[in-house]
C-alpha cells in the first residue's frame, strides 16, 4: 500500500484582508442566527416556527464553514458580536422582535441582512481564488433562498394595505439599513467596528481587486430590486436609497 | 351608459443628458429629508448602481381628455453613453423595458440612448407580452421637418433654393428627414461619420435624380449649407460658426443637444429640434421631478421620441411604430405629426438655451 503524501494547504495570499472579510462573514452570520432564533419565539404558527429554527442552523452551519475554512488555512478571525454595527443590527432586530412583529423581523433579517449577504458574498467570491472564494458563492446561492422565502409572504402583506406597509418599510429601513450604510461608508462613519483586526479594511479591499463603492452599490442594487418584487413602489425606494448616510 | 374608448397606457424610458440635472435631482430628495448634498463625485459613483426603476406617473392633457403614462429612468450616467459601455447601457434598457411590461404599460417609448434595442437590426426586440415598444423616432423625425419648414417660412431663404445639410443622415431619424425633403430642396447635403452608408446613400438619391453631395469631413461640406439638421451630437469642431454662411439656420436635434450658442454670430440662429409642445400641458407626480430632471425655457416642452408613445395611446394604437433603422417611412411621418396635432402636441416655438427665439 502506497504512503499517501499530506500536501500542506497553500499559503492565503492576503491573509490580513481575508481574514478581517470572514471576520465580518461570521460574525454576521452568528448575528443571522439569533436574529432567525428570536424569530422563532414570534411566531404561533409552528410550520414557520420550525421553518424559522431550520434558518437558525442554516447560519450556524454557514458560521461554521467559514470557521472551518479559517482552521484550514491557519486564519485567526476575530468573532465579535459586540462591534458596533453588528450589535445595532441585532439590537435593531430585537426592538421588532420583542413586539411580536414577524413581519418586521423577517423584513430585517430576510430582506435587509440577506440582501447584503447575498450580493457581498457573491463578490468576494468572485475575487477570491480557490476554495475560500467557493465557499462564499456557495453560501451567496443559499442565502439567496432565503430572500426568496421572504417576497411571497412580504408581498401578501404589501396586497393588504399597500399605504401602512410601504411607511412601516420605511421606519424599518431607517431603523437597519442607516446601520448598514454607515458599515459600508467609504469611511467609517462610526469609529472602528470591533471587527476588523488592525485598521479598517475597507482600505485594503483593493488588494483582492475589491472596493466598497461597489461592494455598497451591489448590495443597493439587490436590495431596490428586491423591494420592486415585494411590489414597494420605486418612486418612494429610490428616495429612502439617496437619503442614506454616505 | 359610457361609451369612453379604451384608454391605453403609456410609459416613456429615459436617462438624463447631463450631471447637472442629476445633482439636483438628487440633493432635493436629501433636501426634503433634511440630509446635506451630495458631491457630484458622490453621486456619480452611485447612480449607475440604481436598478431601471418607475421614477414619476405622468398626466398628460389633450384636445381629447386626459391621459396617464409614467417615466422610468434607465439610470445610465450621461458621460457612459458610448461604445465602451454599451452592453451595460443594451442590459439596463433591457431591465427597464421588462419593468413596464410588468407595470403593464401598452405603448412604451424608449428615449435617447435606450432606442438603441430597437434599431439595432441583430435583435428584434419589439414587444414584451402585450407591452409594444417604439423608438418614437417618427414622430422625431416629422417634428424635425415640420420646423425645418416653419423656419424658411419664418426666415427664409426658401427650401426650393436653398442646401439643406444632414449631419448624421444615414441614422435612422437623419435618413428620415432625408427621404422627406428630397425633391424639396436645391440640394441635399449628406454628412456621416462612416463613409460606406454615406456613399450608398448618396449613390441611392443620385440613382433616383436627386441633387446631392456628401462628406465624411462636415468641416467641409457646412460652409455649403443654408439650412442644417444636426442628429448626432458633438460633431461640430469648435468655433464652427466661422465655417458657417452668414445666416445659417440649424436645428438642433442631437441627444444630449450641445450644439454652443457662443461659436455662432447673432444672424446665424441655433433651435432645439425634434421637441413639443403639449399645448393643454402635462404633470408629473411627484412634481418636483419635474422641476428638477424635465425642465426647459418655455413650459410644457416635450421631447417628440416620447410624445410619440402618448399619440399613439391616444390613437388607441399599441404597436411597434417605429423599430428597426431605415424603416420610417414619409406617410407614417405625416400621419403621426397629424394625430399630434389632433390631440394638442405640435411642433414646439423655436428656443434654444437662451430662450424662445424671434
Amino acid at each position: 500500500m502506497k504512503n499517501q503524501v499530506q500536501m500542506p494547504e497553500p499559503e492565503v495570499l492576503h491573509s490580513g484582508i481575508i481574514t478581517d472579510i470572514l471576520s465580518q462573514a461570521i460574525t454576521g452570520e452568528l448575528i443571522g442566527m439569533s436574529n432567525f432564533a428570536s424569530l422563532a419565539g414570534t411566531i404561533d404558527d409552528y410550520h414557520e416556527k420550525m421553518e424559522s429554527v431550520e434558518h437558525a442552523n442554516c447560519e450556524r452551519q454557514h458560521a461554521e464553514g467559514f470557521i472551518s475554512i479559517c482552521e484550514k488555512y491557519g486564519l485567526e478571525p476575530t468573532i465579535n458580536l459586540e462591534g458596533y454595527y453588528w450589535k445595532s443590527v441585532r439590537e435593531s432586530f430585537l426592538k421588532y422582535a420583542r413586539q411580536k412583529d414577524y413581519i418586521g423581523c423577517l423584513i430585517i433579517q430576510e430582506v435587509m441582512l440577506e440582501c447584503f449577504a447575498v450580493s457581498m458574498y457573491h463578490d468576494v467570491g468572485k475575487s477570491i481564488p480557490g476554495s475560500i472564494g467557493e465557499l462564499f458563492l456557495a453560501i451567496s446561492r443559499e442565502e439567496e433562498e432565503h430572500i426568496e422565502h421572504s417576497i411571497d409572504i412580504l408581498k401578501a402583506e404589501m396586497e393588504k394595505d399597500p399605504e401602512s406597509f410601504t411607511q412601516k418599510m420605511k421606519e424599518i429601513h431607517k431603523d437597519c439599513m442607516y446601520i448598514l450604510a454607515e458599515w459600508t461608508a467609504k469611511t467609517d462613519l462610526k469609529g472602528h467596528c470591533g471587527v476588523c483586526k488592525g485598521d479598517c479594511m475597507k482600505n485594503s479591499l483593493n488588494q483582492i481587486d475589491l472596493d466598497i463603492t461597489s461592494l455598497r452599490g451591489n448590495a443597493m442594487n439587490l436590495y431596490l430590486r428586491t423591494l420592486d418584487r415585494i411590489g414597494l413602489p420605486s418612486q418612494k425606494t429610490i428616495e429612502w436609497i439617496i437619503n442614506l448616510p454616505n | 351608459m359610457d361609451n369612453q374608448p379604451p384608454q391605453l397606457k403609456f410609459a416613456v424610458i429615459g436617462h438624463q443628458d447631463n450631471w447637472k440635472k442629476i445633482i439636483g435631482f438628487v440633493n432635493s430628495i436629501r433636501k426634503s429629508e433634511g440630509n446635506s448634498n451630495l458631491s457630484l463625485e458622490s453621486i456619480r459613483e452611485i447612480y449607475h448602481y440604481f436598478p431601471p426603476s418607475k421614477l414619476f406617473d405622468i398626466e398628460i392633457n389633450s384636445n381629447s381628455g386626459k391621459i396617464e403614462g409614467y417615466y422610468i429612468e434607465s439610470f445610465m450616467p450621461p458621460d457612459g453613453l458610448g461604445v465602451g459601455k454599451i452592453w451595460d447601457n443594451l442590459g439596463k434598457t433591457k431591465a427597464a423595458c421588462e419593468k413596464a411590461a410588468v407595470l403593464g404599460a401598452d405603448i412604451v417609448a424608449l428615449g435617447g440612448f435606450t432606442s438603441i434595442v430597437l434599431e439595432s437590426g441583430t435583435e428584434k426586440f419589439t414587444a414584451i407580452n402585450n407591452t409594444k415598444f417604439t423608438t418614437g423616432n417618427t414622430l422625431t423625425a416629422a417634428i424635425i421637418t415640420d420646423s425645418i419648414q416653419k423656419a424658411a417660412l419664418r426666415w427664409g431663404p426658401s427650401l426650393k433654393e436653398s442646401n439643406l445639410l444632414f449631419i448624421g443622415s444615414t441614422g435612422d431619424i437623419g435618413s428620415a428627414c432625408v427621404r422627406y425633403f428630397a425633391g424639396k430642396v436645391k440640394k441635399l447635403l449628406l454628412n456621416a461619420r462612416q463613409s460606406g452608408p454615406l456613399t450608398s446613400q448618396e449613390f441611392e438619391l443620385k440613382k433616383q435624380g436627386f441633387d446631392c453631395e456628401s462628406d465624411t469631413d462636415v468641416r467641409t461640406i457646412l460652409p455649403k449649407a443654408d439650412y442644417i439638421i444636426c442628429v448626432a451630437s458633438s460633431v461640430l469642431p469648435t468655433n464652427y460658426g466661422n465655417l458657417l454662411k452668414k445666416d445659417a439656420i440649424i436645428c438642433d436635434a442631437g441627444y444630449p443637444k450641445n450644439l454652443s450658442l457662443d461659436d455662432i454670430n447673432s444672424t446665424q440662429k441655433i433651435y432645439a429640434g425634434g421637441m413639443c409642445l403639449v399645448e393643454n400641458g402635462y404633470r408629473f407626480y411627484p412634481d418636483h421631478f419635474q422641476k428638477n430632471i424635465y425642465e426647459f425655457p418655455l413650459p410644457n416642452i416635450s421631447h417628440g421620441c416620447t410624445m410619440e408613445s402618448v399619440v399613439l395611446a391616444l390613437e388607441v394604437k399599441a404597436v411597434s411604430f417605429s423599430q428597426g433603422r431605415g424603416n420610417i417611412t414619409v406617410e407614417n411621418m405625416d400621419y403621426i405629426l397629424k394625430a399630434a396635432k389632433k390631440h394638442g402636441i405640435v411642433t414646439a416655438p423655436f428656443f434654444n438655451s437662451s430662450g424662445l427665439l424671434n
